[in-house]
């Protein structure tokens, strides 16, 4: 038995140890690469949709599917994230920044601000702005003619009226609408104190729309770029709600659109399929005819199906493959406008001692814990990302027992004085008991085993302190973690789209203040002048020094800004990376054989 | 023996029962809510709680499932219920406008197909395997089948596929790493490729082959040592016949044991195979169910998991008369 086991063993090992070097593409490549035959691209989208309602949207991969079904008054190109023109074309707005005024498609004479559009991009890919062409010869077309839903039916402002009542009607249920309280009267009718009809948007006529804000909003426009502001079409959701099964409106054979494709099959975890709308506004420059959404959670499984030509796009690689996958030609990556921090629960002891959250802080080597993403990770030096035109603050002094520390930067020998000064010399309290510190995390995080091992390490090799780890299922997580029912530490991501601003948010959602109970009152005020400052350089100013309000309060450990590795067949074009992570799939195309 | 396969079946209905209460409680008192999440705050969570009737009492809610699993569905638009003789297990509270109903439907037919068929080629070759080590025990060929069993057993699924991937489908290119095609299609009835289903299939019965393997060949080994084989052998038997028409019956008792839980265990889906070859069956909805609290998608699967469990058991009990004609159930 043995003689013949161990040598099967051992030859069963060496031929599938010989197997990844057969895989390897000798042209640079990853796997196959075989030009498809018809204009259709298949792109992992991670996982199932729980709606494709964009009212209901929460995670990308809805976002995904419902970026190519609808659209919007304005939507951001893909590359500089600037607004440009969809369903509106011009655009007026009073010098507070509370009225804004949208002139639709079919306006026979639109006024105010014209927004960019296709011609514009092609401009500016010819002035160098943009490296790749997303008009590809395509001109604009004509403002005057109206846009339509994928049934035919022109869409007019009171298509807005109606979608955007519908997303602040506390009757949709949709759990989304509360960021988005800026709009007139939408948060009374939320809580169910006014009726739908009162919302601050008003159709002046079918080609005009009016906007009402209760607070400065700079950046309304990128805002619209949101899934929750897209047109849904009334007539479809209307006959839904009339068959009894309200959100049936969005299964294919009852969906109607307003994006540059329609929903053609719709096969839970198989796929979804989304073919060309030829009453899209611009379907001219549409440069694909199907597109298949895959919605698979297994990273590995992915992989393997990019690897053997059976998808496109993958979105989502397992660390451990990121080094390999990195070295070759159809690799991509992106800065986003995302950070993985860990928070601290303010109200227990010893978190409640600023000093010890300063000393966790200045004991964290960020750089080895980016190292562990084995992608373009970087350590994170404040709340906010450095990006699409942000600048935070690049030290963090706090006066602390007439010395100055900079509390932003990794110093451990600073560290141990601060948590010395806090009553915990080398880690031991006056009890003679080593602290200890509990810290949860969640299950889906891409190295959240290793993050807490690193961290476990760090902490006990600088501090001497104990860290008592704990894994948790997302819901669970976000029980303990948004209601501060955890007792330390715990270790979260976020990300808040188009605007840098909107990361002060992560103190306003979820219970408590997003379970830190941090929320002084100069902070509190600060963070609503940011948000109402209407000129872009001083709201980044401000929101530097309220990411420095921030550092210097410490209810929240920053760790890393997140980068992402992507594989794109050579032959999809027109589908650029950018800092949120967005596709616009009415400019992508494939070269055919 | 009808009586007792009609007794048997008229005890599941109370015992499914039964489970779905112990159920219900359970999967409400775990910590969190099925619509928290980074975003949420306690207000659109209160929304979305009275939206589903979960602002209600836990004994309320409870009555208004099992009226729904009576069959009745409240029409808002007549303010009556309105009957149907099906149980109607509820909204996802996940994913949008999905009936539980609708679910199980759609996705129960695919994990079943590749369950039975995985089933079916684990028990044909398992046994073959199995014969041929016993009846030529202590050769060559019977160390190879115990290496090729201990190793099947050994290797688990979420390591014997990938392995396979990698030979068939990235090294070979002669089947797909993942995804189902459709061979047929009627309803929600859907009959995958045989491209496609090969590999998921392959790697869900090396590893019940193995063990039926090992079963077939110590049972038959006993039983050729029985004086009714040796019977079977005075009378001149071709030895092919002795051993298939007498020892490998009494040989497959453990077999069937065995094909209890194991068959209820396929038909409800392969979670890790299902993943790993993103299949649509029943084994994404039990993870995605579970981990984002979807509370009456997590009491449609697990009634009818309860129910795989039960037909299964009753299916090895009625074939334990067939192989062992001294077993009766009067």
């Amino acid at each position: 038995m043995k003689r013949i086991f161990i040598p099967l063993l051992l030859a069963i090992i060496t031929l599938f140890a010989l197997l990844p070097a057969a895989c390897q593409s000798r042209d640079g490549y990853f796997g196959r690469v075989k030009k498809p035959t018809a204009r259709r691209l298949v792109f992992e989208n991670r996982g199932e949709p729980s709606s494709l309602d964009p009212q209901f949207q929460l995670a990308v991969l809805e976002y995904n599917i419902e970026d190519a079904l609808f659209d919007s008054l304005v939507r951001l190109d893909p590359i500089a994230l600037e607004p440009t023109a969809a369903i509106a074309t011009h655009y007026e707005r009073n010098p507070e920044a509370t009225r804004f005024v949208f002139y639709l498609r079919g306006h026979p004479q639109p006024r105010g601000i014209r927004l960019p559009n296709t011609n514009d991009l092609r401009e500016r890919f010819r002035n160098g702005q943009f490296k790749e062409d997303l008009a590809r010869g395509h001109a604009a077309p004509p403002d005057s003619i109206p846009a339509r839903w994928s049934d035919g039916r022109t869409i007019t402002a009171h298509d807005f009226v109606y979608s955007w009542q519908r997303f602040f009607n506390p009757k949709t249920g949709n759990g989304t609408a509360d960021a988005m309280t800026f709009i007139q009267n939408s948060a009374e009718i939320l809580a169910g104190q006014l009726a739908p009809a009162a919302l601050g948007v008003r159709a002046l006529d079918d080609w005009t729309l009016e906007v009402l804000l209760i607070r400065p909003c700079e950046y309304f426009l990128s805002l619209l770029d949101l899934a929750w502001f897209f047109a849904v079409p009334r007539q479809a959701i209307e006959a839904a709600e009339a068959r009894g099964a309200p959100a049936s409106w969005t299964v294919p054979g009852h969906i109607v659109t307003s994006g540059p494709f329609q929903i053609a099959e719709w096969r839970p975890y198989e796929k979804i399929v989304v073919r060309k709308n030829p009453n899209y506004w611009e379907a001219d420059l549409t440069g694909l005819d199907e597109i298949v959404f895959l919605p698979i959670t297994d990273n590995l499984t992915n992989v393997n199906l990019y690897r053997t030509g059976d998808a496109d796009i993958i979105t989502s690689i397992p660390s451990p493959w990121i080094p390999t996958l990195a070295t070759m030609r159809d690799h991509q990556s992106a800065r986003l406008q995302y950070v993985f921090f860990v928070q601290c629960n303010t109200q227990q002891p010893p978190l409640d001692n600023v000093l010890v959250r300063y000393a966790l802080n200045m004991a964290t080597d960020k750089g080895q814990v980016a190292k562990l993403f084995q992608g373009g990770q970087t350590p994170a030096q404040t709340l906010v990302p450095p990006l699409m035109g942000y600048q935070p603050p690049s030290s963090v002094s706090v006066l602390l027992s007439g010395r100055t520390f900079d509390v932003s930067s990794y110093n451990p020998a600073a560290a141990r004085e601060l948590l010395a000064l806090a009553g915990f010399p080398e880690g031991v309290g006056k009890d003679g008991q080593r602290l200890h510190l509990d810290y949860i995390y969640r299950t889906g995080l891409p190295v959240g085993d290793d993050l807490a091992e690193v961290l476990r390490r760090q902490w006990r090799d600088n501090l001497g302190i104990d860290l008592l780890v704990t894994k948790m299922d997302v819901v669970t997580f976000y029980a303990a973690s948004g209601s501060g029912q955890y007792k330390g530490l715990s270790q979260d991501s976020i990300t808040f789209g188009p605007e840098p601003a909107l990361f002060l948010d992560t103190f306003y959602f979820t219970p408590q203040d997003g379970g830190m109970f941090w929320k002084p009152k100069a902070f509190d005020q600060l963070v609503k002048e940011t948000k109402a400052t209407v000129d872009f350089a001083v709201r980044m100013k401000k929101l530097a020094e309220a990411d420095r309000m921030i550092m210097e309060g410490m209810p929240l450990i920053p760790l890393v800004d997140d980068s992402r590795d992507l594989m794109v067949k050579p032959y999809v074009k027109g589908l650029p990376l950018n800092a949120v992570l967005e596709f616009r799939f009415k400019y992508a195309w494939v070269e055919t054989q | 023996m009808l009586r007792f396969i009609f007794k048997r079946l008229a005890v599941m209905l109370p015992l499914t029962l039964l489970v779905l209460s112990v159920s219900f409680f359970l999967v409400q008192s775990a910590p969190g809510s099925p619509f928290a999440s980074a975003k949420s705050n306690e207000a659109s969570q209160a929304r979305l709680n009275a939206k589903y009737g979960l602002d209600q009492p836990k004994a309320v809610q409870f009555a208004r499932y099992l009226v729904r699993l009576a069959g009745f569905t409240y029409n808002a638009d007549a303010k009556q219920y309105d009957w149907h003789p099906y149980p109607d297990f509820g909204e996802s509270l996940k994913l949008q406008g999905r009936s539980v109903n609708d679910i199980i439907l759609a996705a129960l037919p695919v994990s079943a197909f590749l369950g039975l068929l995985a089933y079916a080629l684990a028990l044909i070759a398992g046994c073959m395997l199995g014969v041929i080590a016993a009846v030529r025990r202590n050769s060559w060929v019977d160390s190879l089948v115990s290496a090729f069993a201990a190793l099947s057993v050994a290797l688990p699924s979420f390591i014997l596929g990938p392995l396979l991937v990698m030979l068939f489908g990235l090294t070979l290119y002669w089947l797909p790493p993942a995804r189902l095609e459709w061979a047929f299609e009627w309803g929600y009835l859907r009959i995958p490729t045989l491209r496609t289903i090969t590999l998921p299939a392959l790697t869900l019965a090396l590893a019940y082959m193995g063990f039926i393997a090992r079963l077939v060949r110590s049972g038959l080994i006993t039983e050729l040592g029985q004086d009714y084989v040796r019977t079977a052998h005075a009378k001149g038997l071709p030895e092919w016949r002795v051993i298939v028409g007498h020892a490998l019956r009494g040989a497959l008792l453990p077999v069937v044991s065995f094909s209890g839980l194991a068959l209820a265990d396929l038909l409800t889906g392969a979670v890790v195979v299902e993943s790993m070859f993103a299949i649509p069956g029943v084994g994404h909805y039990f993870i995605d169910a579970t981990n984002s609290r979807d509370y009456f998608l997590i009491l449609g699967l697990t009634a009818f998991a309860t129910i795989a469990v039960m037909l299964a058991n009753l299916l090895v009990d009625v074939a334990y008369t067939w192989i062992d004609p001294r077993i009766r159930y009067e």
